[in-house]
């Protein structure tokens, strides 16, 4: 897998013909060597502490309900505590085609302030949407975050896949929580009979 | 009359009554001390109220906190007044107080709290203003649009006079529309002109306040109605169409009067204003209006007239004659033709059949402003048309700008942007809109191929409302990336050159 040039980025980005969409179009200086940076969208979701006392991860729509939906119109800011995790998409919408993949990386003048803004950032060949960013302050002081600041990049590679499969976030605008309930595997697993009583594990 | 005057208090003490100066004061103090921290709980959370409701916020707070000093003021005044008189004085002006807290109570704490931005499609916000301003043109200074929405299964729209100076706004956020006195040779929209070279006065300031229903927050197709039909009513009323119209339609019944009262004929004022509005929507934004009246109302008795609002048939017919004069049914286009014919049907008869009231004892009052006015449908559009020409989507504009927009929403790809040439430009938020009702009405199965669904075997109940989410959100993103394109950027580069230059 191998990046792709900023030349290349330009050209198949101004080329009205080619799958590969970013919208709003990114300004020339966003487009680096093999990325383009992103900026972070209006839309916040920040995990507020409850009663609840866990998550349990075959049940993760339940994590709706411990989270607080937050807009932050433009000019105006969020503030995010040490340790707090919040969701958050960007504002550019992202249409790659079947020959290109990314990966989302924090960019680093935010991380070293303590602000990572990724995990699980792979964005597959054909995604559609706006990303969703993890982002958690792992910093000793709050963080305030304004949209529209250019707070992580999307590094993209080639790629070659004939799977269309689209993405489970497909078409999101907004960050999203975890849609794990539509994968069957998931709950399958917390069903696994127990083992034999005369395992070879048990201690002599 | 004899009274006793030993009381709990000691002999000779007279009890406080209810009709007591301080006990109304100590009353109004407790209401003003209430609704006023009912607003700071509100201001607390000031970051989540879109621009316009802020605005809305900080001016209630403080004019309440000046009518409430006025008041402090006056009362000192009235100390030197005799028992009577002082207690009549306190009473009116405790009373103008206590109305404008409740007036705050009743419309202005609930826009503040359907305002929030978790209650509203805020990406609409900057759409709705721009809208607001174009429609009011020169005729008024907008001085806040505040977008709530509320359990009411409708969308309204009030103008109000609105100056920070005095509270007198507030009452008005809670009156309905009164019938207006006109005299029919005034033309509103004509200037004076007294050769005078004074400067003409600053325009009035108004504040709209427009809602949806709050269970469709994001079904930003259906919104079209705001963009379009009440948007159509500022429209209606800056260029005074209805007014005037139902004015000339009436004269002939005012027997010589010199200014003829609509509060004679309230149906007719009412029904000519939803008929104008129908009429300025689908000249600001084709289609897209009528489309989303039909899905509004689709499940909704559609031949039923009230005494406020024609049936819904009836402005669907009259919206298709305003269509048919753009140029609408001339376009060769299948798709829209298909959606045209659909309605035509739906809506056959709909301007001859008889009036089915929705109060029975209203049937009289309706058919005789019917009867008046049924012949002058088509005056009233050619009025219509007089105020737009020039700005009017016609068909030209709708053809050659929501192809391109049609095709990417279809794809799944929001259209909030374009190249003309080597320039991106905004797309338009009419184009938008009415690229986004042709998805829904014609390309759905495309969309939904999109998110997965498989559109040759079909798609089911769930794969049309999951599709119809996406196509709102595509259609919220559109408007937020026009915006971006057109505002933040423009500040951003704005800002450079001050930065480069400095």
């Amino acid at each position: 897998m191998a990046s792709v040039p900023r030349k290349r980025i330009q050209e198949r980005l101004r080329d009205p013909n080619d799958p590969f969409v970013i919208t709003p179009f990114p300004r020339d200086a966003a487009i680096g060597k093999g990325s383009v940076d992103l900026r972070i969208g209006t839309y916040f979701l920040t995990a507020h502490r409850s009663s609840v006392p866990n998550i349990d991860a075959n049940e993760p729509t339940q994590t709706a309900s411990l989270f607080d939906e937050e807009r932050v119109q433009p000019g105006h800011r969020t503030v995010i505590h040490p340790g707090q995790f919040v969701l958050a998409a960007t504002l550019e919408y992202i249409c790659l085609p079947q020959d290109l993949c990314g990966i989302i990386e924090s960019r680093s003048s935010f991380g070293r302030m303590g602000l990572v803004s990724a995990t699980a950032a792979w964005v597959g060949p054909g995604f559609k949407g706006c990303p969703t960013l993890e982002i958690v302050n792992l910093g000793e002081l709050p963080l305030t975050v304004a949209p529209y600041v250019e707070a992580c990049q999307l590094v993209l590679l080639e790629a070659s896949e004939d799977d269309k499969r689209p993405s489970r976030y497909q078409c999101s605008v907004r960050p999203s929580f975890a849609r794990l309930k539509k994968d069957p595997y998931v709950s399958m697993w917390s069903q696994v009979p127990e083992g034999d009583d005369t395992s070879d594990t048990e201690p002599n | 009359m004899s009274t006793s005057n030993d009381t709990a208090d000691g002999p000779g003490k007279v009890p406080p009554s209810l009709n007591d100066a301080a006990q109304l004061l100590r009353v109004l103090d407790e209401h003003f001390a209430q609704v006023e921290t009912a607003l700071d709980r509100v201001a607390q959370d000031r970051r989540t109220l879109p621009r316009g409701a802020r605005d809305l916020l900080d001016a209630t707070r403080l004019g309440l906190k000046r009518e409430h000093s006025d008041l402090q003021a006056k009362l000192s005044e009235f100390d030197g007044f005799p028992a009577n008189r002082r207690l009549a004085r306190i009473v009116k002006k405790c009373g103008d107080l206590d109305a404008i807290l409740r007036a705050i109570t009743q419309s202005v704490l609930p826009v503040l709290e359907g305002a929030r931005a978790h209650r509203i499609p805020v990406e609409l916000e900057s759409v709705l203003l721009s809208g607001v301003r174009k429609s009011a043109g020169d005729r008024w200074d907008i001085a806040a649009v505040v977008l709530y929405t509320d359990y009411d299964f409708n969308y309204k729209i009030r103008l109000v006079d609105f100056s920070e100076a005095s509270l007198n706004w507030v009452p008005s956020l809670d009156e309905r529309e009164r019938h207006a006195v006109v005299t029919p040779s005034t033309s509103a929209s004509e200037e004076p002109s007294d050769g005078s070279e004074e400067a003409a006065p600053p325009p009035p300031t108004k504040l709209v306040v427009l809602s949806a229903p709050s269970t469709h927050r994001d079904s930003v197709l259906l919104h079209s109605i705001m963009l379009g039909h009440e948007l159509g009513h500022i429209r209606d009323w800056r260029h005074q169409v209805s007014q005037q119209f139902a004015a000339e339609i009436v004269a002939p019944e005012a027997k010589g009067e010199e200014e003829v009262s609509l509060g004679n004929w309230p149906v007719l004022g009412s029904w000519l204003r939803e008929f104008s509005a129908d009429a300025f929507a689908v000249h600001a934004i084709g289609p897209a209006a009528l489309f989303a009246l039909v899905t509004l109302e689709l499940a909704h008795p559609q031949r039923v007239d009230s005494t406020s609002h024609p049936g819904t048939d009836r402005r669907i017919a009259n919206m298709l004659h305003v269509l048919s004069e753009l140029g609408y049914r001339d376009t060769d286009r299948d798709d829209l033709d298909h959606q045209l014919n659909a309605l035509d049907e739906m809506s056959d008869g709909a301007l001859e059949r008889s009036i089915r009231p929705r109060a029975a004892n209203a049937r009289g009052l309706i058919e005789e402003s019917w009867e008046l006015m049924r012949g002058h449908l088509e005056g009233l559009r050619e009025r219509v048309k007089g105020c737009q020409a020039g700005t009017a989507f016609g068909p030209d504009r709708w053809l050659s700008e929501i192809d391109p927009a049609v095709g990417s929403l279809a794809a799944g790809v929001p259209f909030g942007e374009f190249w003309n040439g080597e320039d991106l430009v905004e797309a338009s938020n009419r184009a938008i809109l009415n690229a986004a009702w042709m998805v829904r009405l014609t390309r759905l199965p495309d969309l939904a191929s999109v998110l997965g669904y498989d559109s040759e075997v079909g798609i089911d109940k769930e794969a049309v409302a999951h599709s119809l989410r996406v196509l709102d959100d595509l259609v919220l993103k559109s408007f937020e990336i026009a915006r971006f394109r057109e505002q933040v950027l423009e500040w951003h580069r704005s800002q450079e050159n001050e930065f480069k230059s400095g």
